[in-house]
């Protein structure tokens, strides 16, 4: 098995979410779902000055992240049913439609949160690695929709060979939870030691 | 609270379940310390099928919860290592164990008194495991405001405290509440009750503070945990409420109005519980 994991250019990303309308458009999802999603970060005050100017810390910054198809995916784990399981060629983590009920505890324990039950389909939906477009020899739609070629999808050993293994940044969780097959440049905005105090401005979006 | 009504099911199996079993467990140890005429306890298994249709009710809930049950059956695949298809057997077993048993007593199968005694604890200690599986479901080590002693913890409590009350239900219709808060039966009663009362009681307040605590990118936890505060809070006075009056029915008079009163009050300041608990959903990531 090779594994496949993505890459994301967190310094290019501009938060334009056309990878996200991308996936929804070919995975065709229900309004509500997404399976790749855009948190806007936002952190930081205004404060005025003595003079009567103001100064500023505020800082933004935006996280594309689908599922990252980790070594020790929590969602598996959880599963009740083996039906959220790592698919052997590439290790992309997939939901066996047959065997899924839908409990909705993958999406309890993912904390990328990945998977979303559909309760119109009757059981759990994720990024699937565009499996179908792989096995053409086609490269995933996000990857191939980003303007500013911000992702990459591929081997992981490839991708951290060439780009670095950093797989966090906030609010990202420990990568010691479960593996996560992804690379990240982080921009400046992340980088800076205030970034630990963003918060996610869309919560509803995603 | 969004969160909380999102798994709505979930908070009602989690009420039912523990009450259902937690009665099963209270007439198991009133077979075996107390005493009661051929005729309560003829009543008295007539009158079981309440705990049991409670269960039965959180088991629907339960299943209600699924996107497709029609797939249930899957879940023996992972049995041992999902704490989820665990928990689902856990209590499956003890619905099979506490319908057939109802089945047998009501059948006259259980004449002996030792027999009874025996069955009826097998079904009461298979509730209570039952229980510490439903709580050992949550336990995932992405959601830290989840993942402690005090989520199975809860659930016991809930079951030995709102359950006791659900049995004297039971044997307070069949008329023989007396008797079952008799001597060393009541002894037997008023222990798991207080005990369950005092492990509900903590765990749900340590449950809330590590929950509303717990730092979050993505959900304003202060906001989340001020939306609920109603809910913790009057759990906790109708816990206190509760336990009140089930002392009462037990120490001094089981009474058909503390008995009522004392289940009407277990099960809401349960639910509530419950509901904080999935509000205070906090993972360590998104």
């Amino acid at each position: 098995m090779v594994q496949y994991g993505f890459y994301y250019d967190n310094s290019r990303c501009t938060g334009c979410k056309t990878c996200v309308m991308a996936c929804k458009d070919y995975h065709d999802t229900a309004l509500d779902v997404a399976y790749r999603k855009v948190y806007d970060l936002e952190g930081g005050t205004w404060a005025k000055d003595a003079n009567g100017t103001y100064s500023t810390d505020c800082l933004f910054y935006h996280l594309s992240m689908a599922c990252n198809h980790c070594e020790d995916p929590a969602c598996v784990a959880a599963c009740p049913t083996t039906a959220m399981h790592k698919e052997k060629d590439r290790g992309l983590v997939l939901v066996d439609d047959s065997k899924c009920v839908g409990c909705g505890y993958c999406v309890m324990a993912c904390p990328y949160n990945a998977p979303k039950v559909s309760r119109d389909l009757g059981h759990s939906v994720k990024c699937n690695g565009c499996q179908d477009r792989l096995d053409q020899g086609l490269q995933t739609i996000c990857v191939m929709a980003c303007p500013l070629r911000a992702l990459d999808f591929g081997p992981i050993d490839e991708l951290r060979a060439k780009y670095g293994d950093n797989a966090q940044i906030h609010p990202m969780p420990e990568p010691s939870y479960t593996k996560p097959n992804i690379t990240i440049k982080p921009s400046p905005a992340a980088l800076d030691p205030a970034a630990a105090n963003t918060r996610v401005a869309n919560p509803k979006e995603v | 609270m969004e969160l909380a009504m999102h798994e709505l099911p979930l908070a009602c199996f989690t009420t039912l379940a523990p009450l259902g079993a937690g009665a099963f467990f209270m007439l198991a140890l009133s077979f075996c310390f107390g005493e009661f005429t051929k005729d309560q306890l003829k009543k008295i298994d007539r009158l079981t099928i309440i705990p049991l249709l409670v269960a039965f009710v959180g088991l629907l809930a339960s299943v209600f919860h699924l996107a497709n049950p029609m797939h249930m059956f899957s879940v023996a695949n992972t049995v041992g290592s999902s704490p989820l298809a665990n928990e689902i057997t856990a209590f499956g077993v003890f619905m099979i164990v506490a319908a057939v048993y109802w089945i047998v007593a009501l059948a006259g199968g259980l004449k002996s008194m030792a027999a009874r005694k025996a069955f009826a604890m097998v079904a009461g200690v298979l509730g209570l495991i039952a229980a510490i599986f439903i709580g050992c479901a949550y336990l995932l080590p992405t959601i830290p405001t989840w993942n402690n002693p005090w989520t199975p913890l809860s659930i016991l409590g809930f079951t030995l405290f709102g359950g006791t009350l659900l049995g004297l239900l039971v044997t307070t219709c069949a008329g023989a509440g007396e008797a079952s808060v008799k001597g060393k039966a009541g002894s037997a009663i008023f222990a798991a009750f207080t005990i369950g009362a005092v492990l509900a009681l903590v765990s749900v307040i340590a449950l809330w503070i590590m929950g509303s605590t717990a730092p979050d990118a993505v959900l304003r936890v202060g906001d989340l945990a001020g939306s609920m505060i109603w809910a913790f809070v009057l759990f906790i006075i109708l816990t206190v409420v509760g336990y009140g009056v089930g002392f009462a029915a037990i120490k001094i008079s089981p009474l058909m109005v503390f008995v009522v009163v004392g289940v009407v009050l277990a099960a809401i300041a349960i639910f509530l519980a419950r509901l904080c608990f999935y509000a205070l959903q906090i993972g360590v990531g998104l």
